[in-house]
């Protein structure tokens, strides 16, 4: 038996690389290996160089929404028109982001809460660092400013994006997040958010809001915010 | 397919006949000679052929498979083509032999890979190959309601689907009825019917229930281990539907059933 | 007949008579298939992008000692901690003591084909430590105490009357109507919230682990794996080790496959990429992230010629368009994978006298080769399983002597061809000159058949005869 558990597992580690080094030994050591091509998606239904209409295209197979407004002032009037018609309370739980903090959530009859007090009914509003037009996918990355909770625990989720923050395809969104994990920064969490929460297990019936947000829209900002 | 190999006048064809046509159907090797012949083919039937080892292949028997397929390999690299009455067989020699039987060996492998080059299936050779066509329609059978079953072999591995409909409709004036899902496995798959029956008759029943929706009184296909097991799952569900191979239809060796009344 | 074989077919007979699971199953067959072709529609590329992740997953099982150390390195640097587990027991062993190390009660857990595998729930269990599933169709089945059925579709045998049963039996909520599934989702939603937020720990499984950046890929639509890896205060990841993969790009590579084969959609509703634990308790996210690495004879499988199965994704591709899976279900499986990918691997995990029978459940259709967004050559693989059992000389005996001695026969063409007139001249004796059955044959495990008999003379008859007589 092992003392620790680090015991063990340095005992396993060591067997089980033996293993692997035994088989994999004939093969060369990866100097300077030779990473295959990747290969980008040709969507079936066009959009290659629309990134925009391929964005909206792909949000809306997965059941999200697409909303663009001019400027940022006008995310409040938006967010409480939706809340008010599906009856839910005026309220939306926003991180740290003082930029988001700022907008005129009083004028527009919202109270702005902390994310430690989403309830299940609560509407949330986080900033996202780019949309991906290949798929539809909105991506966050965690953070006091933006916390994954607000991505998780709300029913309505809104993310907050310029349109010059949509990139075409994944690798675009890798060139934009490797250097911030070579440079040190840790960004915990990554959330690559195509739509709604959604589960089949019941009768291979598809049915919005398992866990996550019931409600998910990308707001696209013209201009500066 | 890849390359196809020069088409050649009055072919030299070596007939492989398969054990199940052999025991079971000979009219099949019949009508594939007919069916060869009528095209302009010199057709030779080398008695040293039995079996292509696929039961054996399949079941793990690699050893006695290889014995098999250097015998077959021997005997039929003479010819300029193979032709073969199945599909299931047809890929044994052609892809099966050179893939996997001899995947470790030189020689044996580059000799299967030039056997595997001139292969065919029947159908398949005759529209792909030699690009038969004929004036007139020797055998009318228009007024026949007929459906066909693909093999899996000829679907996925010889790439036969549309040249058994297209002998049918030169030939016979047939149209098939088309079975939903018709490239559903039939549940035969070899030793595995007689390694778990009850999942390959419940397969073979489904398959049954399609055809029958679709009205046919005939069910034609091109592989005689699906063909048969077809047809015991037919008595067994007490249904009528005349099963046929396509070579025997092409040749006249099937009777339009309202006819035999 | 020998132990493993009885249990498959019996598992299989069983299900084919349960009408029930019947109309079931064949109604989720359809739709999968159909979201599957929709998927592989959606990419006007699709084969191109089948060969470039196949491609990302063999260079890295070649080079995996080296992709692992790499990522072992990284998610220390980022903070997180690493462990290997050789063998089920190990990887228990050690999740069970890092839960006790922070006196853990409660744990919830992401759908992990992993933790299955090793029997992670029961290990916790018995260590006093309340495991919940939050996959809803995981939580179903374990409120069941059943196996899941499915790869991606756990509870997916039952219908939605038996599931609100479920619940009205184990959630004390009162009166109330579950007569819908909307209702169902929504009360599994506000049940599993509260283990949520209740739990010390969370377990999820990963869809890769990315070398480069230490980092560790999950992929849910329910979004269950992200609040198992946000709201508890300890994060564990258990994963094979064959589940590496170079880089971000690769990851990608991965996805661009994975959510087309399973849902027909190009993207799954949440993609997370997790590093390390919470930098400051300001952040949201655990205190702490482990990593435990499971082999489980994974290297040994790399060492041999069944290598290929480790790129398999868990997508269920195969088993959503194998014939046979799609009448006998999951559970005639009586393993954690089931399907074409679960024949492969159960008998090379589990032994071949304990699974050998599972490689036999092939019809041999090759659909699963086609459909599988890694190139698995599933066919290719079962049959190397039949023949290695074949030389174990494990198996139906009557059927291994009736084969072998049909194929010994085979060599020698005079004799086969005297010894098939010989059985048709003694099929027509018994038939007493009648086109019937041969009786004693049609008795096959104890299932009529109805055995067509054979048209006359062989083919090759060696008395010979006149080509055109037929």
């Amino acid at each position: 038996m092992y003392e620790t558990l680090e015991a063990l597992s340095r005992e396993s580690r060591n067997r089980i690389m033996a293993r692997l080094k035994q088989t994999l030994a004939v093969v060369p050591p990866p100097l300077a290996l030779e990473l295959p091509d990747i290969v980008k998606p040709d969507p079936a239904w066009g959009g290659k160089d629309d990134p925009l209409s391929l964005l909206r295209v792909s949000m809306m197979r997965m059941k999200g929404d697409l909303t663009e407004l001019e400027g940022a002032d006008a995310i409040p009037w938006h967010v409480s028109k939706i809340l008010e018609a599906e009856g839910a309370p005026m309220e939306v739980a926003i991180g740290s982001d003082e930029g988001l903090r700022s907008l005129p959530w009083d004028e527009a009859g919202l109270s702005v809460i902390d994310p430690s007090g989403i309830a299940s009914e609560s509407a949330g509003v986080s900033r996202a660092l780019c949309a991906v037009a290949e798929t539809g996918s909105v991506v966050f990355c965690s953070g006091s400013a933006n916390p994954t909770t607000v991505n998780f625990m709300v029913k309505y989720h809104f993310a907050v994006i310029r349109r010059e923050q949509i990139v075409p395809s994944f690798e675009d969104l890798w060139g934009i997040i490797r250097p911030r994990y070579m440079e040190g920064d840790r960004m915990r969490a990554v959330n690559i958010i195509s739509g709604p929460s959604a589960t089949a297990d019941v009768e291979a019936t598809l049915t919005v809001g398992a866990h996550g947000p019931c409600r998910f829209e990308l707001l696209l900002i013209d201009g500066q915010f | 397919m890849g390359d196809m190999p020069d088409k050649k006048i009055n072919p030299r064809v070596g007939l492989f006949v398969t054990c199940l046509v052999n025991a079971m159907r000979p009219s099949v090797g019949f009508a594939a000679v007919d069916l060869l012949e009528r095209a302009g083919c010199k057709v030779e039937i080398p008695r040293e052929q039995t079996c292509c080892g696929l039961p054996g292949y399949n079941a793990g028997d690699l050893r006695d498979c290889e014995r098999i397929a250097r015998q077959v390999i021997s005997t039929f690299e003479p010819y300029d083509y193979v032709v073969v009455p199945s599909g299931s067989c047809a890929a044994m020699i052609a892809h099966n032999y050179h893939e996997h039987v001899f995947e470790n060996e030189g020689v044996w492998r580059r000799r299967a890979e030039a056997l595997g080059k001139k292969t065919f299936e029947l159908t398949g050779f005759l529209v792909d190959v030699l690009g038969f066509t004929l004036t007139g329609i020797p055998h009318d059978m228009g007024e026949l309601k007929a459906t066909y079953h693909d093999s899996c072999s000829c679907l996925r591995r010889m790439k036969v689907k549309s040249q058994p409909r297209k002998l049918l409709r030169d030939f016979c004036r047939i149209e098939i009825r088309e079975m939903k899902q018709t490239e559903e496995c039939c549940g035969f798959g070899g030793s595995f019917s007689l390694k778990m029956p009850e999942i390959a008759a419940r397969l073979g029943d489904e398959k049954i229930k399609r055809a029958v929706s679709t009205g046919a009184d005939m069910l034609i296909g091109g592989d005689l281990g699906c063909l048969l097991h077809l047809e015991s799952r037919i008595k067994a569900q007490g249904k009528s539907m005349k099963v046929m191979h396509v070579a025997e239809v092409l040749t006249g060796r099937a009777k339009v059933p309202s006819a035999e009344k | 007949m020998e132990k493993n074989e009885k249990d498959f077919l019996h598992g299989a007979s069983a299900a084919m008579a349960d009408k029930q699971l019947q109309a079931n199953l064949g109604r989720l067959m359809m739709i999968l298939r159909t979201m599957h072709s929709a998927g592989v529609g959606s990419a006007a590329n699709f084969e191109d992008l089948r060969r470039c992740a196949s491609e990302v997953k063999r260079h890295t099982l070649e080079h995996l000692d080296f992709y692992l150390e790499t990522f072992e390195k990284k998610v220390i640097e980022k903070g997180g901690k690493v462990y290997y587990a050789e063998t089920c027991e190990d990887l228990n062993s050690i999740v069970v003591e890092i839960c006790r190390r922070r006196g853990a009660r409660i744990a919830v857990k992401g759908k992990s084909m992993v933790s299955e595998e090793t029997g992670l729930n029961r290990a916790l269990e018995k260590a006093g430590i309340e495991v919940t599933e939050t996959d809803m169709g995981e939580y179903i089945v374990q409120l069941a105490h059943e196996r899941p059925s499915h790869l991606v579709g756990p509870a997916i045998h039952k219908n939605k009357e038996q599931i609100a049963d479920l619940f009205m039996k184990h959630h004390d909520l009162g009166p109330r109507s579950l007569d819908n599934i909307p209702s169902i989702v929504a009360e599994g939603r506000k049940v599993l919230r509260e283990k949520f937020i209740k739990a010390d720990v969370g377990i999820t499984g990963a869809n890769a682990l990315i070398a480069e950046t230490g980092s560790v890929l999950l992929v849910t639509n329910e979004g269950n794996g992200d609040l198992c890896s946000t709201l508890p205060k300890v994060h564990i990841v258990v994963s094979g080790i064959e589940k590496v993969v170079p880089r971000l790009e690769d990851a990608g590579a991965i996805l661009r496959v994975l959510a087309r084969s399973i849902t027909g959609q190009a993207m799954s509703c949440y993609t997370s990429i997790f590093t390390g634990p919470r930098e400051g308790p300001e952040d949201a996210g655990p205190e702490e992230f482990h990593v435990v690495l499971l082999d489980n004879h994974r290297s040994e499988i790399l060492a041999g010629e069944f290598r290929d199965i480790l790129r398999c994704i868990r997508c269920s591709s195969c088993m959503n368009h194998c014939p046979v899976f799609g009448v006998t279900g999951g559970h005639a499986y009586g393993s954690v994978y089931v399907g074409p990918m679960g024949s492969v691997l159960t008998p090379l995990m589990e032994g071949m006298r304990e699974a050998g029978d599972l490689p036999d459940a092939c019809c041999g259709d090759d659909r699963c080769a086609e459909v599988c967004p890694m190139m698995i050559p599933l066919p290719d693989l079962l049959r190397r399983l039949r023949t290695r059992k074949w030389n174990m000389g494990i198996g139906s005996r009557p059927l291994k002597w009736g084969l072998s001695a049909y194929m010994k026969t085979a060599l020698r063409p005079r004799l086969f061809h005297a010894a098939s007139g010989a059985a048709a001249v003694l099929a027509s004796m018994l038939q007493g000159g009648k086109k019937r059955p041969v009786s004693s044959l049609n008795r096959m495990h104890g299932i009529k058949t109805h055995l067509p008999s054979p048209q006359g003379k062989p083919f090759f008859s060696p008395l010979g005869r006149k080509r055109r007589e037929l």
